[in-house]
Order: C-alpha cells, then sequence, then structure tokens
C-alpha cells in the first residue's frame, strides 16, 4: 500500500474514534482524565521496552489498569479526581522515563513516544488500531443513548435504568485505550488535545447534540488528515502539525464567537 | 367473595443513614393502584430521600421495598420522575425534541412528541429551543414531559410545582387528574404547598424523618398532626382558585 494512502488511513480511522469519544468526553469533563492517560502510557512503554515485549498492547493493559485504580480510588477515597488522575500519570511517566535513560536507549524511542510519528507503526500495530478501533466505536453506537443522558444527568440515567458504574467503567477503559492508540500517531504529549479540540470547536458552533455529533466528526477528519497531508509534504511529524492546525482553527472560531457575544450585549 | 388487590409500592421497615445521621426511620406504607399520593413534611424531614430510594437512587440500610411486587430494577420502563432539582450544564448541546427522543421508548416521531408538549401546556415551536435557553417553568413542564412519555404506571414528582405560577400548578394539577383517570396512573407527589392537598389528592403521608400520617387528607390532616410535622401552630386552609381555560 501506498506509505501516504496507508498514514491517511490510519489516522482517519483514529480521527473518527477520538471525535466519536471526544464528544462525550467534554461533556462528561474527562479531559484533564484523557490527558493523564495518556501520559501514563509512556510507564508501560518503559516496561515493555525493558522486558523486550511488544510495546502497544503492553501500553494498552497498563493504561486500561491505570484507568480502572482511577476509578477505584474515585469511590474509596476522599481524594478530588483530578488530584489521582495527577498523581497516577506523573508517577508512571516518571517511571517510564526511568526505564528509558537507565536502559540507555536512544532517546529517539523516547522522542517518538512523546511526540508519535506513523511511520512507527507496524503491521500488527495498524490491525489492532483498526480491530479495537472498531469494537469501542461499535460500544459507542449501542450505549449513545445512554452516555448521553448521563453526561445531562446522572440521576435521570439512574432513574431510567441506566447501570451507571458499568457504563463509566466501560468509558474509562474506551478512553484508555484510544489514548493508547491514538498517541503511537499523535504522541502521548499530544493525543488527548486530538480529543478535545474537535468536539470543543463543534460545541462552539452548534446547537443539538446531532449536530455536535456530526461536526465534531467532520471536524477531527479534516483536522488529522490535513495534518498528516502537510506533515508528509513538509517532511514534519503528524502529530504536531495535526494539532496546530486544529488549535488554530479553534482560536478563530472562539475569538469569531466571543466578538458576537460582545456585539450584542 | 372480595379479593384485595396487592399494594403497587410497598415500603417496609425503611432506614435510611447519612453517616451517622438517621435520615429515615423505620418508615412502612402501601400505596394502592390508582392512588393519587401528596407526601408532605417540613424541610429536612425526608421527603427527598424517600423518593429518592425507593428508585434506588439512595441506598437503604434498612427495610424493603416492592414495586409492582418487584425490584425498582425490574420495573423501571413502567416508572417516571420528575427530579426536584434538574442541575445540568445550560450550554449543553441539546433541543427539547431530542431530550424527549432519549427518554422516549417507544415514539420519537416529531408529531407524537411535540403532542406529549402541548399535554403539559408548551406550544410545539418550543421543540427545537435548546435544553438551556428554557426558562424555569418551560424547563419544569419539560421535565414532567418526560416523565409521562411512556405513559408510565408510577410517576414520582418531586416538588414540581416549584418554580411555577398558579395558572401552570392549574395545568400541573390537570396533567396529574387526566393521568390518573386515563391512564391509571398512580402518582405521588412531594409537595409543600397543603392547600392543593384536598382537591386533587386521594392520599397523604406525611414525612418528618419517621412516618407521622398516612390516610385520606381529610382524615389524616387534622390539627394534631400538622403540629406534630412542622412543630408550631400550622392549620389546613383549602383554597378555592380561579379555574384557567
Amino acid at each position: 500500500m501506498n506509505e501516504l494512502v496507508q498514514q491517511l488511513l490510519i489516522g482517519g480511522a483514529l480521527a473518527l474514534l477520538l471525535a466519536g469519544l471526544g464528544s462525550f468526553i467534554i461533556l462528561r469533563r474527562l479531559s484533564w482524565f484523557s490527558d493523564g492517560m495518556a501520559h501514563v502510557s509512556l510507564g508501560g512503554l518503559g516496561i515493555a521496552t525493558i522486558a523486550a515485549w511488544q510495546p502497544l498492547p503492553v501500553a494498552l493493559i497498563w493504561t486500561m489498569l491505570a484507568a480502572l485504580i482511577i476509578y477505584w480510588l474515585e469511590r474509596n477515597t476522599k481524594l478530588p479526581s483530578d488530584a489521582i488522575i495527577g498523581i497516577l500519570f506523573t508517577a508512571s511517566m516518571a517511571l517510564g522515563i526511568i526505564i528509558f535513560e537507565t536502559i540507555g536507549s536512544d532517546m529517539e524511542e523516547l522522542e517518538e513516544a512523546l511526540f508519535g510519528g506513523l511511520n512507527a507503526i507496524s503491521g500488527s500495530d495498524l490491525w489492532m488500531i483498526l480491530g479495537l478501533g472498531a469494537v469501542i466505536l461499535a460500544w459507542l453506537f449501542v450505549s449513545h443513548r445512554k452516555l448521553t443522558l448521563m453526561g445531562l444527568s446522572e440521576d435521570l440515567a439512574r432513574a431510567s435504568g441506566v447501570n451507571i458504574q458499568t457504563q463509566t467503567i466501560i468509558l474509562y477503559l474506551s478512553l484508555a485505550a484510544t489514548t493508547v492508540l491514538g498517541a503511537k500517531v499523535l504522541g502521548v504529549v499530544l493525543v488527548s488535545a486530538l480529543l478535545i479540540i474537535p468536539a470543543s470547536i463543534s460545541r462552539l458552533i452548534t446547537h443539538s447534540f446531532r449536530s455536535y455529533t456530526i461536526v465534531s466528526l467532520i471536524v477531527a477528519e479534516l483536522v488529522m488528515l490535513s495534518g498528516i497531508l502537510v506533515a508528509y509534504k513538509q517532511d514534519l511529524s503528524p502529530g504536531p502539525v495535526t494539532i496546530l492546525i486544529g488549535a488554530g482553527l479553534f482560536i478563530v472560531l472562539s475569538v469569531v464567537q466571543a466578538s458576537r457575544i460582545i456585539k450584542t450585549k | 367473595m372480595s379479593v384485595t388487590a396487592r399494594p403497587i409500592l410497598s415500603v417496609r421497615d425503611l432506614v435510611v443513614q447519612f453517616g451517622s445521621e438517621r435520615v429515615l426511620n423505620r418508615i412502612s406504607f402501601d400505596i394502592e393502584k390508582g392512588a393519587i399520593v401528596a407526601i408532605i413534611g417540613p424541610n429536612g424531614s425526608g421527603k427527598t430521600t424517600l423518593i429518592r430510594t425507593i428508585l434506588g437512587l439512595e441506598k437503604a440500610d434498612e427495610g424493603e421495598i416492592l414495586v409492582f411486587d418487584k425490584s425498582i430494577n425490574e420495573v423501571r420502563d413502567r416508572i417516571g420522575y420528575v427530579p426536584q432539582r434538574f442541575q445540568f450544564d445550560k450550554e449543553f448541546p441539546m433541543t427539547v425534541l431530542e431530550f424527549l427522543r432519549l427518554r422516549s421508548e417507544k415514539a420519537r416521531e416529531e408529531k407524537t412528541l411535540t403532542h406529549k408538549l402541548s399535554e403539559v401546556g408548551l406550544r410545539a415551536n418550543i421543540a427545537h429551543k435548546r435544553l438551556g435557553e428554557l426558562s424555569g417553568g418551560e424547563l419544569q413542564r419539560v421535565l414532567i414531559a418526560q416523565a409521562i412519555i411512556n405513559s408510565p404506571d408510577l410517576l414520582f414528582m418531586d416538588e414540581p410545582n416549584a418554580g411555577i405560577d398558579i395558572a401552570g400548578e392549574e395545568t400541573l394539577l390537570d396533567i396529574i387528574k387526566r393521568l390518573n383517570e386515563h391512564h391509571g396512573t398512580t402518582i405521588l407527589f412531594i409537595t409543600h404547598e397543603i392547600d392543593i392537598i384536598a382537591r386533587t389528592f386521594t392520599q397523604v403521608i406525611c414525612v418528618n424523618r419517621e412516618l407521622i400520617c398516612h390516610g385520606a387528607p381529610k382524615v389524616a390532616l387534622n390539627e394534631a398532626t400538622l403540629k406534630r410535622l412542622f412543630g408550631t401552630e400550622a392549620n389546613f386552609y383549602e383554597h378555592h382558585r380561579p379555574h384557567h381555560h
């Protein structure tokens, strides 16, 4: 397969996944959680490197385990969620950095984990991204009504028979898996931006939930695919280019909206 | 031979504690099908906790709750609920129509849903407004519409008349009566307004951490009960309001 076509295919699939979950992340205010999950994965990548295991599966298991620990601590300690996430992700990130330093691995590997890159994706990684991504998207499709109601009011959702605990655990695990998959392309540092930016842009300009979801998907695809194309042509990393395009779009639209609001006051 | 109907809601020895504080103490009562029940009591008396515990939103520390002879989780599709406080993000991108679709098990067509809005006294053009753009009274009516959208057999309403004017309250009481007469819906309704009870409600439950009274309003709501319930001189006035057409 042509290299650029393969990159666009992976990017397109990831954008769909990131935007699909991103819509609910913004509604449930889980941006910090998703950022934390991305950073947690560095610890998993470190362990995989030292043990000479496949990095992607190890990072997935490690990060999903961290998501479950966060869920448990949120419900069984008096600490606020953001503090728990902050402690866990910095600890895991520190572990990853120490491992990379200790084994004297060339810093290129660490840099690739932090900032991503499409060249590092193997055939098995590609199938894992497409397979796991399809499973998460299928769950989102089946559960979107429950998730939307939970985003609006947990009380109403529970009274309607939604099992909040189960849905939250699945959402946390999906989010953990998605950030790890997305980090392969966009990097640990930047992946959460593509979870947040399309949904945030959409929220600025939409009125209904249907248009919010559709616009999020369109923006994610536009930003991701144009980012990959520009990066390919200019020989740059796709992660930073993609994020800059998305952030630029967000800044323009938020300034336009803010100026409209100021005018109407 | 007459057969006594099984109660559709049965609460036995219900105890709810928040930490060391006992909010509900050994509450027991039965509700028969078709009753319109007012739940009254002073602020902090445990009325909302009682409803929330029946609905499974709070944990019961002791006791048994049976709804249609089953656990609440098995019969949720037969229950409607209007919460006391509906706190949500006002910027949440969701129209009234989408909200009703989210709550509706069967009817998804715009025409059917806007008909539900008209039943609660709202115009059809409100369907495309965002939830966050509604006034307090409009939102309250939308919440009632979502609660009755699946034609529930049992409807819980936690102070649904809070924040709506007298005309709105009349519409609300009409809705309750209509649901009760046409669908046989049993209604449990928390209210602070004692004066509306005699006109609409067939039963009253008085709660102040424990069950103070339960029965027909004219019998149960006597001076001694009200004193016990509110702790001061309280009287029961039956107001007659003009009808709104």
